[in-house]
């Protein structure tokens, strides 16, 4: 373990974050994780890392690092003008730095969070078998909490000086935030709480992504969603995705830093494949949903694991 | 058979039942342990809750048709099976008034002395219907109607990890500082959350609490216990009355 940055500037929210702790939810422990886990993987992919590696993520105005070690490092998912001493950086593509070199981010251009994953992946205190930061419970990451001016982080030692640079995403494989397709939901589980009329208007209907969005969820306003009854439920399990709808009609989309459970009725799960793309949006963008069968969502999942599989292989027989 | 309901394309959902009740409950914790027991290819984690299970599940590891086939499989075994002995946690709290910030309220509103709201608050066996809220927090059956007392107008901006409180029909713990608007009686010294101790939650769903009564005194020494890792809560095997 060395240590490989120090923080000049923390940026508005960057944390250590993984794939998630995964099997702790049944004690109330939300997941955490990185909000895109698809830029999160391809950016551990580009710098030789395993998947699950630890990234920072960085939320749209981001951090100014200060390399104290040479490294091969990447970035990924959201455009937020990267620059190694000023001069712009390639995303999606790894490269090297040395000591001395900072590492700063501008203005946003496309998408909410990007990912930075240093070759050997940061270095954090595995908590309940996850680094991901979890504030609300100061867990995970540096001291539990997003990165402070002064913080300076370690890198995993492993065969850093191997690995090489000058590994891409092709260009026809690199995710279009702007794009405006509808986000595919599985309906349900709660669909009796909302009639036929008011499920069709979900799915007709766009919904804005309001400022009150954060790693927890993303608070949706547009026309009112009646429930049939009411909105509560008796307390019950929420997943990545899940779209619950409280006695006011805006939906929320649950997130990684969501409870474990909830108590207001889900009327439908944005699938596995489609939350990249749902959590680049910015604020203030339109959402559309539309619902698919499983089937569908399946082949797609399938699909990404399949085309994760391709690159590791890739990068393995380069080694 | 209990229905197998679609949730998002990684879920599956069974409920139980639809009513917030002990025999319901019981069942999600019985499915529960038996997925614990039984370990299915491509099952990650599980999260149950008052009326239902939720299992979350690895599409590329197990497809849903599999995935189903072994529930239904699960739910015959469950039909056949005693269910298990709960776990008893006995739990101490202090209800001095130095630490029980909202109990003269308390006692006011429910129209019942000090020493009643103690004793009503520790007679009860509670159940754990679920975790969830914050880490480690239970959600508890079995208060008395006679302590049901509305939440604060005003959340306190902070809670004190470890404190005991009552909101409507409810009592808990916070098992971390947090902001909060349960009326306040009491303080266990007891950690229900530990990130960094090696057993990170103490309570589980499904599991029986008894609070036991400590005066401050008792109440500094199990905290120092605590710290320096000597302290042992009160755990026993205990055949359950279905009630």
């Amino acid at each position: 373990m060395k240590e490989i940055l120090e923080v000049m500037k923390p940026g508005l929210s960057t944390s250590i974050q993984d794939t998630g702790r995964i099997g702790y939810q049944k004690y109330g422990i939300p997941t955490a994780g990185a909000m895109d886990t698809f830029a999160h993987r391809i950016a551990n992919l580009l710098v030789g890392n395993p998947e699950e590696a630890a990234t920072l993520e960085i939320m749209l105005m981001g951090p100014r690092l200060k390399f104290l070690q040479d490294a091969v490092i990447a970035v990924g998912g959201a455009d937020l003008s990267a620059a190694v001493d000023g001069e712009p950086v390639c995303p999606w593509k790894s490269f090297r730095v040395y000591t001395g070199q900072i590492l700063s981010f501008g203005k946003p251009v496309h998408g909410t969070y990007a990912y930075l994953a240093v070759s050997g992946g940061f270095y954090a205190e595995t908590v309940m078998g996850s680094k991901s930061t979890y504030a609300q419970a100061n867990l995970g990451g540096i001291e539990g909490r997003i990165l402070q001016k002064g913080d300076r982080l370690s890198a995993e030692d492993k065969n850093l000086k191997s690995i090489r640079a000058g590994r891409y995403l092709k260009k026809t494989d690199i995710p279009n935030y702007e794009q405006h397709r509808p986000i595919r939901v599985i309906t349900g589980p709660d669909i009796s709480a909302f009639s036929d009329t008011i499920y069709q208007q979900f799915l007709q209907e766009s919904y804005r992504i309001t400022e009150q969005s954060n790693r927890m969820g993303y608070r949706l306003e547009g026309k009112a969603l009646s429930h049939v009854d009411k909105a509560d439920i008796i307390s019950d399990a929420v997943l990545p995705g899940t779209i619950q709808v409280p006695a006011n009609g805006q939906p929320i989309v649950l997130l990684a830093d969501r409870q474990t459970t909830g108590g207001y009725a889900r009327i439908a799960t944005v699938i596995a494949a489609d939350i990249p793309q749902l959590v680049q949006k910015k604020i203030g963008a339109e959402v559309r949903f539309l619902s698919v069968p499983l089937e569908r969502a399946h082949a797609d999942y399938l699909a990404q694991q399949r085309y994760f599989k391709i690159l590791r292989t890739a990068v393995r027989s380069e080694e | 058979m209990y229905p197998i309901q679609l949730y998002g394309d990684r879920g599956v959902r069974i409920p139980f039942g639809n009513a917030i009740d002990r025999q319901v409950n019981n069942a999600v914790h019985r499915f529960g342990a038996l997925l614990e027991k039984y370990p299915i290819q491509g099952v990650s984690e599980w999260i149950p809750a008052y009326t239902a299970i939720t299992i979350y599940y690895n599409p590329s590891e197990i497809t849903y048709r599999e995935l189903e086939k072994k529930l239904i499989h699960l739910q015959k075994i469950m039909e056949e099976t005693a269910p298990p002995a709960a776990r008893k946690i006995t739990i101490p709290v202090c209800y001095d008034k130095e630490v029980a910030l909202d109990m003269e309220d308390v006692a006011a509103r429910s129209k019942l002395s000090i020493q009643e709201v103690i004793r009503l608050h520790t007679e009860p066996l509670y159940y754990v219907y679920m975790m969830g809220f914050m880490p480690g927090f239970p959600y508890l059956g079995g208060l008395s109607e006679k302590l049901a007392v509305p939440r604060l107008d005003n959340p306190r901006k902070m809670v004190e990890q470890g404190a005991v409180g009552i909101a409507d029909k409810q009592t808990g713990i916070y098992p971390l500082e947090s902001p909060g608007g349960w009326r306040i009686i009491g303080k266990t010294p007891v950690h229900l959350y530990d990130a960094k101790g090696e057993k990170k939650i103490l309570i589980q769903s499904g599991d029986l609490l008894q609070f036991e009564a400590i005066d401050l005194q008792t109440y500094y020494k199990i905290e120092e216990a605590v710290e320096n890792g000597s302290y042992q809560p009160q755990i026993n095997q205990e055949k359950e009355e279905q009630s």
